[in-house]
């Protein structure tokens, strides 16, 4: 047909190339090689697909594994032990799309289960933002996210300087670099959470402040329709203003929105008012019964709750020169090693 | 885009949190069935309205930029060869096709289109595989396609000079019903030069990786902003609104009569 753009001439092996199920076995295998972060063997992996609901016999995971290998996705190291290549990393943040738009939300879910964060004692794991700097900015970084705090516009003056244990999953930090971690909003969700409160994080987006206030939403991305994290893609456009926010009162910062059902709003409300005291802000505006809150909208019979993004100070930094790297949502802490610093 | 915050809204007290908005934010599909209503393009006669994407570059750097359209046109990238230049100041103010174009016209033609989202596409020797980034339309104020140009994830020049890379791309779904009326628009569509559907989905199957809801088809068409991405790669400097407005096509130029 002449309308298509452009015609084919050949193809190239891809999983794309297999039936949607056993694309999925094949990623399965894929994502828990990753996770394992040392080289595994086909037992190994059977028994961890067993946990995610695949049941797939070691000997169905060897010759899936042969065919990964084919495709150049994994390579063998020792004795039977698999790795991924980069190619299989690629692989593995690129396929099955349809499976990971919505999918930060069961991410920010498994989060959410994961704190143990109890207000009455201040004890427990909370979820932390981790961002990555050269070790000569330390200093300045550690002014800024004071003074983002001290606005308003971060969750908790709390950080944790990472040693090498605290090494992230997705990235190692280089010779000469610092990683520091700061407290996510989403550790309010889960506390909301755990009170038995249904929590959905909906939406993230930029808050216009003027004169010290913080008003409206200005653009908004719902975290079920994204397969990219709608915060990382607000931190990527360089439309904050997060700086100006604090020195002068006008400017952009980042925020996000949960919503709870109505019944929920005296036990919020109260839940709230503990986490102040406790030392946690970044509360921007707790909105009526189905109504939008700062022009962000909020289902019937539901409330929205809005708070500051966790990572409002590194992008305060990034804003004023700093190279940083910033990875939302990326590991759970203990909240007794984080100090003020 | 930030109509709320508007200085009106500023009581004399400057009391601002007493001030509510009188409704949410504008998502991405209202603004698109808002601009989709008003497409009054007839491919026959070459006339009526399209909607467009607007840039703006500097002045000396227009040629250059032409330049690269041609070729990202050239290389099957575009919705269509018909662009607008205007002064703007010390700019230059550039119309282009917007492929929701086409889902106007079909909706023009009886066909209820439903636009989805806006994706990354990615191409392995000049076919389209899948896409490797989603974005729907109801879940975002920004369009999509804006959203993933500025995460810098597509490789338009690896496509146009060795036919694999990355490029911008939307859904949108239609009844399965529908499929025959779709065609011969596409093909009078064609016959206009305006061109850029990826493929054509069977009934119920998947699109390009993104599955469709029962007895709807799927349509992947390239992204009209293929070719502001393939500028920036260039490394010129574009400032850019995709679905920004409607332009008559009787006021743009075929882009070979430009350079």
């Amino acid at each position: 047909m002449i309308y298509i753009a452009f015609p084919a001439e050949s193809k190239e092996m891809r999983l794309l190339s297999k039936t949607h199920m056993s694309q999925r076995q094949l990623i399965e295998i894929l994502r828990v090689v990753e996770e394992a972060g040392t080289p595994v063997g086909a037992r190994a992996i059977s028994d961890s697909l067993a946990t995610r609901g695949f049941e797939l016999g070691e000997r169905a995971v060897r010759y899936h594994l042969k065919i990964l290998d084919e495709l150049g996705f994994t390579i063998k190291r020792g004795y039977s032990g698999r790795v991924l290549t980069p190619m299989g990393m690629r692989e593995l943040n690129d396929a099955l799309v349809d499976d990971r738009i919505g999918f930060v939300n069961t991410r920010i879910e498994e989060c959410m289960f994961k704190t143990s964060f109890d207000l009455e004692s201040c004890r427990g794991d909370v979820i932390a933002n981790t961002s990555i700097l050269n070790e000569k900015d330390i200093d300045s970084l550690l002014r800024i996210l004071g003074e983002a705090f001290d606005a308003g516009y971060t969750i908790s003056r709390r950080i944790l300087i990472l040693d090498e244990g605290d090494g992230l999953p997705s990235e190692e930090i280089p010779e000469g670099c610092i990683g520091i971690a700061t407290i996510c909003s989403i550790t309010l969700d889960g506390m909301l959470m755990k009170m038995g409160i249904p929590v959905e994080t909906s939406y993230a987006g930029v808050v216009e402040v003027r004169r010290g206030e913080p008003m409206e939403f200005i653009d908004l991305v719902a975290y079920a329709g994204s397969s990219i994290d709608p915060m990382k893609i607000f931190m990527a456009r360089k439309v904050t203003r997060v700086t100006d926010a604090i020195s002068a009162g006008s400017g952009r910062i980042l925020a996000n929105v949960r919503a709870i059902p109505v019944a929920a709003a005296d036990r919020a409300s109260a839940l709230l008012e503990k986490s102040k005291a406790a030392g946690f802000g970044g509360l921007l505006d707790v909105g009526g019964p189905g109504e939008p809150i700062m022009g962000c909208p909020v289902g019937p019979g539901k409330i929205g709750i809005a708070f500051s993004a966790g990572v409002n100070g590194a992008v305060a930094a990034e804003e004023q020169g700093i190279r940083i790297r910033t990875h939302p949502l990326s590991s759970l802490l203990d909240y007794s090693r984080m100090m003020e610093p | 885009m930030s109509f709320f915050v508007d200085e009106r809204l500023i009581n004399p007290k400057g009391d601002y949190r007493a001030v509510k908005p009188s409704a949410p934010l504008v998502f991405t599909l209202a603004r698109i069935e808002n601009l989709m209503l008003q497409v009054s393009f007839d491919p026959a006669r070459m006339k009526g309205k399209i909607i467009t994407n607007t840039s703006l570059v500097r002045k000396e750097h227009l040629l250059q930029t032409l330049n690269i359209f041609y070729d990202t046109i050239q290389s099957g990238l575009a919705v269509s060869p018909m662009i607008k230049i205007e002064d703007a100041d010390e700019r230059v103010m550039i119309k282009t096709a917007c492929s929701l174009t086409i889902d106007g016209v079909l909706l023009k033609a009886g066909v209820p289109m439903r636009p989805k989202g806006g994706g990354i596409i990615e191409v392995v020797k000049r076919e389209p595989t899948r896409f490797t980034e989603m974005l729907m339309y109801w879940a975002t104020t920004i369009d999509p396609i804006d959203i993933l140009t500025a995460q810098g994830l597509t490789d338009i020049l690896g496509m146009i000079q060795t036919g694999s890379g990355r490029i911008l791309g939307n859904l949108q779904e239609a009844p399965m019903l529908a499929r025959e009326r779709i065609e011969d628009v596409l093909e009078q569509m064609a016959s206009a030069e305006f061109t850029g559907v990826l493929e054509l989905g069977e009934p119920n199957m998947n699109v390009l990786g993104v599955s469709v809801e029962r007895d709807r088809l799927g349509i992947a068409l390239v992204g009209g902003t293929n070719l502001v991405a393939a500028a920036r790669e260039c490394g010129i400097e574009v400032e850019h609104e995709s679905i920004s407005d409607l332009t008559d096509i009787s006021e743009m130029r075929h882009i070979e009569t430009l350079i």
